[in-house]
Parts: C-alpha cells; structure tokens; sequence
C-alpha cells in the first residue's frame, strides 16, 4: 500500500465513522483540538483503523502518542511495513 | 420532577448506583419496567407458591472480601444472614459419560486438591489454571482493595486470549479442559468467545470462598428494596423509558417516561441494555461508529430453568450444588445437544401459603443453556399466550432435562415435585433482553469493552455490559460508574472504612 493509499483509506473511514469534513484533513490537524475529538474516542479511533486495515492494534503506547491525523498515518504505515 | 441523577434500570446495578449516589448526597430516581426492582433476584409467584430465581451462591461474600464491604457499605447485610457453602465439595459435577464425579473446594489449597484428586496427572495444568486466575484478580480494581479504576489499560482485553485457547495450552485432558470451563454457566459466554481476564475476575472469588444467603434472592432483593427506601430515593416501578431529552450541545437533560411524565436530572445512568439508547436518542448523539458498536453487542446465552419443589432437603443439594454435563465434549460443551450441555442444579428458596400461614418447602432450581434461535418460531407471541405448538415444544423439552437429571442425578428426580420450566421466551418477556439473555450482553474477547462516559454529556453507562456479569460483575459496574462521577478515590475512601 502506498502512502497516498494509506491517507486515503485513513481518512475516507475517520471522515465516515466520526461524521469529519475530509477538506479539513490535512495531515497537521490536531485530533483533538481542531477536529473535535477528545479521549472517549480514542477506543473508536482504534476500531475504525481495524476494520479499515484489517489489524489487529496493540501498540497502547504508541497509540496514546497519536495527536495530529500525520501521526495516525504514521502509525498504520509503520505497523502496515511491520506486519509485510 | 427534578434529580440530581436519574438511573435507568432498577437491577443490581441500577440499584447500587442509586445507593451510592444517595450516599454521596445526589438526590435520586430509579425506572424500572418491572413491578419491583431487582426482578431476577425478587423470585416470583405461581399457583401461590413464591419461587426464587436468581441468587444461588456467589464468591467474595467472606468477612473482608469484596462483595462484603459492598454489603456492607450499603447497609444490605442488615437483617441478612449468610452461610458458608461446603467447604468441601461446594460444587460436585456428574460426569455423564463415565459417572464419576468432579468436585471443586474452596480455599486456594482445597481447591487443587480437590481437582488432584479427580486428575492426578494432572497437578502442573491445575497450578496454573489457579495461579493465573487468582493473579488476574488480584489485579484488578475493586477485586483488589487497593486499586481502584483509572489505571487499568485500554487495551487489556484485546491483548487476551479466550478461556479456550488457555485451557488447551495447559492441559491435552479433554476431560479437564471441560471442568476448567464449566463455570462458563455463571457468566452465560462460551469459553472460545469468553476473554480470560473476564472468566477470571467471575470464577476466581469461588477458590477463596463461597457463600448463600438464607431467603436466597428474595432476601437480597428484600434488602435492596429496604436500603433504597431508607436511603429516599424515588422508585418509578412499571414504568418505561420512551426518550432522553438532550439539549444543542449534547448535554443530556432527562428522559420521558412512557406515562408521559418527564424527569429531569442533568446526570443519567443507564443500567440496562445499552443498545436501548439508539431508540431512545436521536441519531446524531453518537458517532457512526459508537452506533455501530452499539448495534454489534450479542447477547449472553439464555437458559432453560426448571423450576420443582420437594418436601424435604435432598442431600446432595444440601448447602451444595451439582452439575450434570458430558465432560469428554471438552470445552465444546457449551454448543453440544441438549442430552451433553452442561445442567446445573441447586435448591432454592420456596414458599408456600396455607390456611395457617406461610409454610417452607424446598424449591428445587434447574438451569441449562439454551439457545434462543429455537424459539423464534413464537418470538412473537407474550408470556400467557403462546400456542399450542410452543406448549408442545416446551413440554418435551421438560420431559429431556427431566430425563437426564433421573439419569446423573437420580434423588434429585425422586424429590422433586411439579416441576415446570421457564424458556428463553419467559426470560425474554422478565428480563427484557430481546435474546432472553440470562446475563445481559455479552463480554467478548473479539470487541473492545464499554466505557462509562458517552458522547452525550451527563449520560453514563452501568450495568454487566460495563465490568462484568453477575452479582458481583453488576456491583464493581455500579462502584466504576459511580467512581467516574463522583471521582475514584472519593468513592474508595468511602469503600475502605468498611474493610
């Protein structure tokens, strides 16, 4: 997958599940600041990046460091070159 | 009528957080569909005979020990009496197969002895099976004393493994693998579905002690019902939820009860199925996803119960309980025929009007899972109205289990009188689980669980959906949605002067 398919795939299931504005995604938006999420999502955030994947996320840690929609395209292209 | 919390669903959970909450000074209401609250633990009363239903026996109710304080703390144990189950032997399963039996003690060194005995080679798969749920609950909140909830990992259940997968890591002995898994009846999720943490936190108490209650479940209902009154809280009794009030900023107001009487409250618990909320809340509430996970819940196994009465005590129920299943199925157990599954038989409260007052029988309780896809032919149909068909069905399906209980456990069959079964569609219509789920949704190893907060401000999850099942699963539930409200510490400080 390449990087462009990755940001796309992310933000097409973020902008669908969480109900987001996709002119708004541009990698430096903070999650929570500019698009409104907050911690009760971060469980759903996880969810949806599954399913769209198909991976399984167990990184608690890594996932806890996600701030900006750049840092979630990070995490899946990382964890998508570690599985392959 | 105005409220500092409204709570949604009148069980253990409901009740428990309407307790605590008026402990902390809220002021309190509680809706409940049903006539009283607490309906699986009140019994019920047929042909003028009051049978209990739901309380049996439970780990954790030692002096000291988690549901203890619980008791205590909301003044339940006043006028309540508990007896220690048989230390040895507390739980006795029948092997079906083979006809030997299988015993489980309580006391950690009891406890292993006591499946030593029944499988001597198998010490090391039995040490372990101990030891590692005995450290899942000791990790715990609430479950250990000294922790509280907020520190636990978001990710603890997605990073375990089901109940099955451990027991065929530990031991190739199907039949102990079967054992290992039995207690599976007492959270209603097959062990390839359950996660390990989860099974833990409910079968690991029992190793330590087990207790009953005299008057079962009536008496613990009687002592919620005497604790709510006394602590002032408003119970809104056959009464239904039609809708939550939100206002524009997502902020939860109160809710509509279906006699058209609003009540407000800026703080609502709901104690109940949380997938109720998508019919009460307009859609853009929650986000797509939440709504989605919402939808996915699947429920615990509903049951077959049997319920009979007999004159005297029979001996092997005595302060005991029995479990009929065939253990070569290994941890298949749970999906096997009705002639295999697991039956599971105690005594139960009874009570009996007469000309000369209340007399005491022995009830006799039955219960085996049972899968509500069977009843869908009359899932349209209410309690009191079923068609013959249905009459039909239920009745060979009470001359099968009364068959294999005069088969495994034949004094049992000699004792008991007039028995008569409830279906999934009885725990339906009482429990109000779409899927007569015995234990409410489901805990599964494949989803993320619940949390309390929602989107909708002011609006908290309790109930089993959130910690656990069961008595004690629906009691942490309550003391987690509390904690989130009213701050963890706060709550434990309180909690820990009844150590």
């Amino acid at each position: 997958m390449t990087e462009q398919e990755i940001i796309t795939t992310v933000n097409t299931a973020l902008a669908e599940e969480f109900e987001l504005d996709l002119d708004e995604m541009t990698p430096d938006v903070s999650l929570y600041e500019d698009l409104g999420l907050d911690s009760l999502d971060t469980v759903d955030m996880v969810i949806v990046l599954e399913g769209a994947f198909n991976f399984k996320i167990r990184e608690e840690a890594d996932v806890k460091e996600i701030r900006t929609l750049g840092d979630i395209h990070a995490f899946v292209a990382k964890k998508l070159a570690a599985e392959s | 009528m105005k409220y500092d919390a409204v709570i949604i669903g009148g069980g253990i959970s409901g009740a428990t957080c309407a307790l605590v909450l008026s402990h902390f000074g809220c002021r309190v209401a509680v809706v409940e569909r049903e006539a009283h609250v607490t309906p699986l633990l009140h019994g019920f009363v047929r042909h003028g005979v009051h049978h209990d239903t739901g309380f049996h026996y439970a780990g954790g109710l030692g002096p000291g020990e988690i549901l203890d304080r619980f008791f205590r703390f909301l003044g339940l144990n006043q006028g309540m009496e508990l007896y220690p189950l048989r230390a040895q032997g507390f739980d006795r399963i029948v092997d079906q197969s083979t006809s030997d039996v299988v015993e489980f003690s309580y006391g950690e060194q009891s406890w292993r002895d006591s499946l030593l005995a029944a499988f001597p080679r198998e010490a090391a798969a039995i040490n372990r099976f101990q030891q590692t749920v005995l450290s899942i609950c000791d990790s715990l909140p609430y479950l250990n004393k000294e922790k509280t909830f907020g520190e636990d990992a978001l990710f603890a259940n997605s990073q375990d493994i089901s109940l099955q997968a451990f027991v065929a890591e530990l031991t190739q002995d199907r039949r102990l693998q079967a054992v290992l898994c039995m207690h599976c009846l007492l959270h209603g999720t097959p062990p390839d579905q359950i996660p390990l943490r989860l099974h833990a936190a409910v079968v690991g108490p029992y190793c330590r002690s087990v207790y009953g209650i005299r008057g079962g479940g009536r008496q613990l209902s009687q002592s919620f019902a005497a604790s709510l009154q006394q602590a002032n809280v408003d119970l809104y009794c056959g009464s239904r939820v039609t809708a939550m009030s939100v206002d524009p900023d997502n902020n939860i107001t109160g809710v509509t009860l279906s006699s058209g009487q609003e009540l407000v409250a800026a703080q609502v618990i709901h104690a109940a199925d949380p997938r109720l909320l998508l019919d009460w809340l307009d859609e853009k509430c929650f986000r797509p996803v939440y709504r989605r996970r919402l939808t996915a819940l699947q429920e615990t196994q509903s049951a077959l119960i049997l319920f009979g009465q007999s004159a005297r005590p029979v001996e092997s129920l005595a302060d005991r309980n029995l479990y009929l299943a065939d253990l070569h199925l290994g941890t298949e157990l749970f999906s096997a025929s009705m002639a295999q599954r697991p039956l599971y038989l105690s005594s139960a409260g009874l009570e009996l009007s007469t000309d000369d007052g209340v007399a005491q029988r022995c009830g006799i309780i039955g219960i085996m899972p049972e899968d509500y896809r069977c009843y869908e032919p009359w899932q349209a149909t209410r309690r009191g109205q079923r068609p013959e068909e249905y009459l039909r069905f239920k009745h060979e399906r009470r001359g099968q289990m009364l068959e294999r209980i005069e088969q495994a456990a034949p004094e049992v069959a000699q004792a008991l009188q007039q028995p008569f079964l409830a279906t999934p569609l009885t725990l339906r219509d009482y429990l109000h689980y779409p899927q007569g789920a015995m234990y409410g949704v489901s805990h599964q190893l494949a989803r993320y669980p619940l949390q309390v907060a929602t989107r909708v401000r002011g609006l908290y999850l309790s109930g089993q959906a959130l910690a656990a099942p069961g008595l004690m699963g629906a009691m942490i539930g309550a003391f987690y949605t509390c904690g989130t409200l009213l701050g963890h510490q706060r709550v434990a400080e309180e909690l820990r002067q009844w150590q």
